[in-house]
């Protein structure tokens, strides 16, 4: 039952686009963030005039610069053939910032100028911002969870799928646990690769912990969904039991920014916080057996 | 074509949108509008400094000592400034006359788009919902068959439908720019000329894209997710060519006319009168399409192969350009040390596992791929996707370019280690993407893999496509014996 569950909702377009939007989307959005900033202050080579001095090429190859000879580096640059463009003496740049300021140092080092722009300071790297965008991702995934749900329960109500199961030879509390079992798969495995997108991209600290922490908040959003939708249908008593649940889901998050001591206990809120997920899923255990108990007694009822 | 059937159209939309929400919607519209006409940002020049700063920099007096801005320190009796910016003054002020480096700026500043792009742009989006349940809430309410059997063509249906709301996306937009112009926010000029067509092309490109939808809500699917990819997309474009070629901005659909709404060329009437032009001729062309298009019903409509192909081939290359060179992206960007602390591996195994959901999907909807007995001709194109290894990288003057050519070419040819990705790579290239023909798969494949090894690209494309043609077994076991003789040789040869 938990097979045909699943199939179900993977064969509905929507859901298929829902869950591989944001790892499709996300990423692309990034590199292009990426792609933009490099168009305009990337590391491109510079047009250097045939007269330029082999000491000032040599300090510009010293400090990593690429040097392109050209016929007159003041009109490539002008033409927009190049980004900067040097004599030995001056820079002839397209904007007053940046990368111009640093050719400008490696110049004015060599004549001993009285004033120049400071060395940067390359800056450093950490996963710290990947992770956060895991996190940030996985709510996204929480919100699908809720929607889920209660989506599933109220659609198979509505259209007697419900009723025809519930006439199947199999114990009642098997309708809940394949709900749950179905929505929570689909969903952590779309979470999980949501993170290997992000790790290459960005790196992720613990790329285990996030997607124990994932399933955990998956789980707990779907078990959210099953609890709230009691014996509402999509076209009666949908939109109050979703706009609960998605609010009790919320409520998880934020827990999970007070990064308070035991946070990383939280479902949904151990995502916004370091913690191993393990005991995530711990918590997530109850909530998700009250779910299916509840989904039991109230809801598998046609 | 009879005007009155298109104007009595137009009206029905409206007043079918309308019912009961008019105050609602207009209030909205403007209070969207009215921060756009009335707010005055004002222009700060303070340059705010920090640390060790000279008396002659204090001086200047725009200058105010702050925690934040240019940040000035002796070191060894040199004064450093530490800022992304260098304003005009201080450099001034530093240089006192006799400056060691001359700093030229030989292009012009950045042009930007001016207040007027906002009024257009929330016109179009206002219209998005509107638009969407146009042809769709008419299949809804079964009111198509019954225009279309009262002799109503479908071209002054689709021509009613734009006239309604790019009549109401226009007086929004004209509301707007005469208060902005009344409030002494901005000057009047050719940019009220191209204001009306940016409604008129979005209103076309949004009937265009719903005319097959079945009803509202696919409708608005539709359109919520386009539109305002297309209005950003073509703005965008626009923007790029335009540090190439004004003419060739203008000349950009949609595009073009938003620049020249945001009066981005300066009251240039040609280039407005040229944007116009072009933004006319497409909106036209669009709803021509549209008319032509139209059914009562949709049926569905199984798209040709080769388009499935191409498509799958696009969203194919996008990932794997991403997720191989993305990281190369932070280097370039200046930060060395996060591409170095990611390798391309990391990418390769992403790209196995977005593959390996392309391959899932494909499975459910399109069926199953062949899957033949092994035969010999798993042997002779082993040879040929060897051989074809030592094709040559497209060299460039960037080393972060080069970097890039070498991750793409080291991401095309996995070693053993990276098993699952190459059968899930033939099974999705051979099996799924040459489904629109091989030739074409082999290409798809040179445009994903070897974009800067275009001769590897193609003799493997092709003689991989070749011995997958009767099932996609020989065409892993190519790969796998490939990847076994490449191991080999590296083992043997220094």
């Amino acid at each position: 039952m938990t097979l045909s569950v699943a199939r179900r909702l993977l064969r509905e377009p929507q859901v298929v686009r829902s869950v591989l939007w944001p790892i499709a989307l996300g990423p692309i959005v990034l590199v292009l963030t990426a792609v933009a900033w490099v168009w305009v202050e990337g590391d491109w080579p510079i047009a250097v005039d045939p007269g330029t001095p082999t000491e000032v090429l040599a300090s510009l190859h010293h400090e990593g610069w690429v040097t392109i000879e050209v016929k007159h580096a003041r009109d490539a640059v002008a033409e927009g053939a190049y980004r900067l463009g040097t004599d030995g003496h001056t820079v002839f740049t397209g904007a007053d910032r940046g990368r111009s300021l640093e050719l400008e140092r490696v110049l004015r080092e060599r004549v001993g100028a009285p004033w120049m722009a400071g060395k940067p300071v390359p800056p450093t790297y950490t996963t710290a911002p990947g992770s956060r965008l895991v996190g940030a991702m996985g709510f996204q995934f929480v919100l699908y969870g809720v929607v889920f749900g209660a989506g599933m329960v109220a659609r198979d109500r509505d259209d007697g799928t419900l009723e025809a199961e519930l006439t199947l030879g199999v114990a009642r509390w098997i309708h809940g646990t394949s709900r749950w079992l179905a929505a929570t798969a689909v969903l952590t495995i779309h979470f999980a690769l949501a993170c290997i997108v992000i790790h290459a991209l960005m790196g992720v600290s613990d790329i285990g912990a996030q997607i124990r922490n994932g399933g955990a908040a998956c789980g707990t959003a779907v078990a959210i969904g099953l609890l709230v939708i009691g014996r509402g249908g999509l076209k009666s008593g949908f939109s109050g039991p979703l706009a609960a649940g998605i609010t009790c889901a919320t409520v998880l998050a934020s827990i999970g920014l007070t990064k308070l001591p035991g946070v990383s206990w939280v479902p949904i809120g151990s995502l916004l916080c370091e913690g191993s997920g393990w005991g995530a899923l711990a918590t997530s255990a109850p909530i998700t057996v009250l779910a299916i108990v509840l989904f039991t007694r109230r809801s598998a009822q046609a | 074509m009879r005007l009155k059937r298109v104007i009595a159209i137009a009206q029905r939309d409206l007043r079918t949108e309308f019912a009961g929400r008019r105050f609602g919607l207009l209030g909205i519209i403007a209070l969207l509008m009215a921060p756009a006409i009335a707010i005055r940002v004002p222009e700060d020049t303070t340059i705010n400094v920090r640390g060790q700063v000279p008396e002659r920099v204090l001086a200047i007096p725009e200058v105010k000592k702050a925690n934040t801005g240019l940040g000035f320190a002796e070191r060894n009796g040199t004064l450093r400034v530490y800022g992304f910016f260098m304003p005009p003054s201080v450099r001034e002020a530093l240089d006192a006359g006799d400056p060691a480096i001359e700093v030229e700026v030989v292009r012009a500043p950045y042009r930007r788009p001016k207040r007027s792009l906002y009024f257009s742009l929330i016109a179009a989006s206002t219209l998005t919902g509107s638009v969407s349940a146009s042809i769709g809430g008419e299949r809804t309410r079964h009111t198509l068959q019954a225009l279309l059997s009262a002799a109503v063509s479908r071209l002054e249906i689709v021509l009613g439908k734009w006239l309604a709301w790019t009549a109401f996306g226009t007086t929004t937009a004209f509301a707007a720019a005469f208060g902005a112009i009344a409030w002494g926010t901005q000057e009047p000029g050719p940019w009220l000329l191209a204001l009306p067509f940016v409604p008129a092309l979005t209103v076309a490109f949004g009937l265009w894209l719903v005319r097959r939808t079945q009803d509202v809500i696919a409708g608005t699917s539709v359109s919520l997710r386009v539109l305002p990819a297309i209005l950003g997309g073509a703005a965008i474009v626009s923007l790029l060519t335009s540090s190439r070629s004004d003419v060739l901005a203008a000349l950009v659909p949609l595009g073009g006319t938003m620049l020249a709404a945001g009066d981005f060329w300066d009251g240039s009437v040609p280039l407005t009168l040229l944007a116009c032009l072009s933004s006319a001729g497409t909106t036209f062309g669009l709803l021509w399409a549209t008319a032509a298009d139209l059914e009562e019903s949709t049926t569905p409509r199984a798209k040709p192969p080769w388009i499935q192909s191409v498509q799958d081939g696009a969203i194919t290359s996008m990932t794997w350009w991403t997720l191989i060179l993305g990281p190369v992206m932070w280097g370039w960007a200046g930060n060395a040390a996060a591409t170095e602390a990611l390798p391309v591996a990391g990418g390769m195994r992403a790209i196995a596992a977005m593959l390996a959901v392309f391959v899932t999907i494909a499975w459910s909807r399109r069926g199953a791929p062949h899957f033949s007995t092994p035969s010999w001709r798993s042997l002779p194109t082993a040879l040929a996707v060897m051989a074809a290894s030592f094709a040559p990288v497209l060299s460039f003057e960037n080393p972060w370019a080069n970097m890039s050519a070498l991750r793409l070419a080291q991401a095309g040819s996995p070693g053993l280690w990276m098993l699952p990705l190459i059968v899930i790579q033939e099974i999705w290239f051979r099996a799924y993407l040459q489904r629109g023909g091989w030739a074409l798969g082999a290409v798809l494949w040179t445009i994903a893999v070897y974009p800067t090894q275009p001769l590897a690209g193609l003799v493997s494309g092709l003689a991989l496509g070749a011995c997958a043609r009767r099932g996609v077994t020989d065409a892993i076991l190519a790969r796998i014996l490939a990847a076994i003789g490449l191991y080999g040789l590296s083992l043997t040869i220094p």
